[in-house]
């Protein structure tokens, strides 16, 4: 659904973020690679014909590519490619740890297996990460456009406000952003040592509804 | 004759920004008035007054940015080019206060309340001055080049009249969060704020009338309506006797009625601000014929059009959950185990 929404609104980013040079019938889902910028391919472990279909439900449609795009008009490949390839690497790497959990929580071995809750505790990062490389992805691949082929980026640019003082403010944010996550995470952790409240718990150790209140 | 959409909308943006006065305004003069209580259990209780309602509030800033941005993008662009860096402070003050409502009750430690409470206080007392600043620059007027562009600076923006109206807001802010409070509370901490209201009443009183007085010399281009056509005066009268009558319903310990008598305070003074002001949006000084308008600032009249359709949609159901919300958690403040 939402590649074909991109596939039809916006189909130089489709192609940034796939790194597809040539506009091509059957096209390949790149699963991991690199973007060779100089001889204008993309090199990995790809899956034929998925991204025809994802785009545009034929597994055989052609796809757009970056070929039907003036080189002004392309936006940076190789930032685009990575950061897309990223957060979808980052959902399907969190899924695994996912599935894997529930195996071993199916298994009741899972409070032995001391790596899988340490990788399952630093997870928690993860759809972050992956949401702002999402977000970083979106933004790169609609360049050279701020509105998709009516305004480009430089145009909308204030014309009062310069450069140091978006520097300022950015700055300000940066350390308001820094700061509010500090504390974050400290009242995380102490939420987390000190544990749900007596009160919360029936003998069985699952969370209580108010009306299952025991004590 | 009919009101054009271009009226329509201005009205539109009008009673967004005054719902905002009027909600964000009595949580932004609670927080003003937070480092007067003297308790812990005081602060708390004030909170915990606001604390189901005041995120609910600040969306109708957000809303008023959006319609503004959507209905009249010059003046949105100007504006928020023109007042970059207070409202970057603005932003950083509302997020200050915010934090420090859900994170001061989080540890027992003094140091860490009373950060987050000077935190919670600074914010709110901030914001407020920066809000009616910014509305006391757009009543004076400000520097506006022929291609609409703000032509002035940051410090330009902080002269006297402007920052007067900044105060004024501020004392309309710490009354009507007082009187909310009022509303809110029982036994001793209710008492007491009674006073205090009775105190920012008298200090709003004496800015509003210095505000007039300065506005009627300095600014008569802000009462040209109200002059044309002195039936108007009556909302300028309507205005003072909603004052007088909160000290009234006080008397007769009528507390709901005296926080309507102070919101109907708040919409009047907006209706003059706004009667005065139209059709302008930014009054253009020193060059008048730049002034951005409703006219000249607008979208066009077909995305007015689809917006309208939106807003009738929209606006049932913004006024069905606020009034669910305020009916939810209604009554007096009753500390639990999950209060702030």
């Amino acid at each position: 659904m939402s590649a074909q929404g991109v596939a039809k609104n916006q189909p130089a980013k489709l192609a940034a973020f796939e790194g597809l040079y040539q506009t091509t019938s059957n096209a390949p889902l790149v699963i991991a690679g690199w973007v060779d910028k100089k001889n204008e391919r993309t090199v990995g472990l790809t899956m034929p014909y998925l991204l025809s279909f994802l785009a545009h439900n034929d597994f055989h449609a052609p796809v757009t590519g970056l070929d039907a795009f003036k080189p002004a008009d392309r936006p940076p490949v190789t930032a685009s490619f990575v950061f897309f390839h990223g957060m979808v690497g980052i959902g399907f790497a969190l899924i695994g740890v996912a599935l894997l959990g529930v195996w071993c929580l199916y298994r009741g071995n899972l409070n032995r297996r001391r790596w899988l809750l340490w990788l399952l505790v630093f997870s928690v990062l993860g759809p972050q990460l992956a949401n702002q490389l999402g977000w970083f992805a979106a933004e790169v691949g609609r360049q050279p456009w701020l509105v998709y082929g009516v305004m480009r980026t430089p145009a909308g640019l204030s014309a009062v406000v310069k450069a140091n003082v978006v520097l300022s403010s950015l700055i300000l944010f940066t350390v308001i952003y820094f700061l509010l996550f500090s504390v974050f995470v400290f009242l995380l952790n102490d939420k987390i040592q000190h544990g749900p409240d007596d009160a919360d718990l029936t003998p069985a150790g699952k969370l209580a509804l108010p009306e299952h209140k025991t004590h | 004759m009919p009101p054009d959409l271009n009226s329509i909308w201005f009205i539109l943006v009008g009673v967004l920004f005054t719902g905002y006065a009027m909600l964000d305004g009595f949580d932004l003069g609670i927080g003003a008035l937070h480092l007067f209580t003297r308790t812990d259990r005081e602060r708390r209780v004030m909170l915990n007054a606001i604390g189901p309602v005041w995120d609910g509030n600040e969306v109708w800033l957000v809303t008023g940015g959006g319609a503004l941005f959507a209905a009249f993008p010059n003046v949105y662009a100007t504006a928020f080019s023109g007042f970059y860096l207070a409202l970057m402070l603005l932003l950083a003050s509302l997020i200050f206060r915010a934090v420090a409502i859900e994170f001061r009750s989080k540890r027992p430690e003094l140091w860490w309340r009373r950060m987050w409470d000077i935190s919670f206080a600074g914010g709110s007392i901030l914001s407020s001055l920066l809000i009616g600043t910014a509305l006391g620059n757009l009543a004076w007027g400000v520097p506006i080049d022929a291609q609409g562009e703000f032509a002035g600076t940051f410090l330009g923006l902080l002269t006297p009249y402007p920052l007067l109206v900044g105060i004024t807001t501020l004392a309309l802010f710490m009354m009507h969060g007082a009187i909310y409070g009022v509303m809110k509370t029982e036994d001793k901490l209710h008492d007491q704020l009674r006073v205090w209201a009775m105190r920012c009443i008298i200090f709003f009183v004496i800015c509003a009338v210095t505000l007039s007085m300065s506005t009627l010399l300095y600014v008569p281009h802000m009462a040209a309506r109200v002059r044309a056509h002195p039936w108007l005066f009556t909302v300028a009268l309507a205005n003072m006797l909603a004052i007088a009558n909160i000290p009234r319903e006080f008397h007769h310990g009528r507390d709901g009625r005296a926080f309507v008598s102070s919101c109907a305070a708040i919409v009047t003074l907006m209706a003059l601000f706004a009667l005065n002001l139209y059709p302008n949006m930014i009054y253009s000084l020193p060059n008048p014929e730049n002034s951005l308008t409703i006219y000249n600032a607008a979208s066009s009249p077909k995305t007015l059009g689809i917006m309208l359709i939106i807003a009738c949609i929209g606006i049932p159901v913004v006024v069905a959950y606020t009034v669910s919300i305020y009916w939810i958690f209604r009554g007096k403040v009753k500390m639990d185990r999950m209060s702030y």
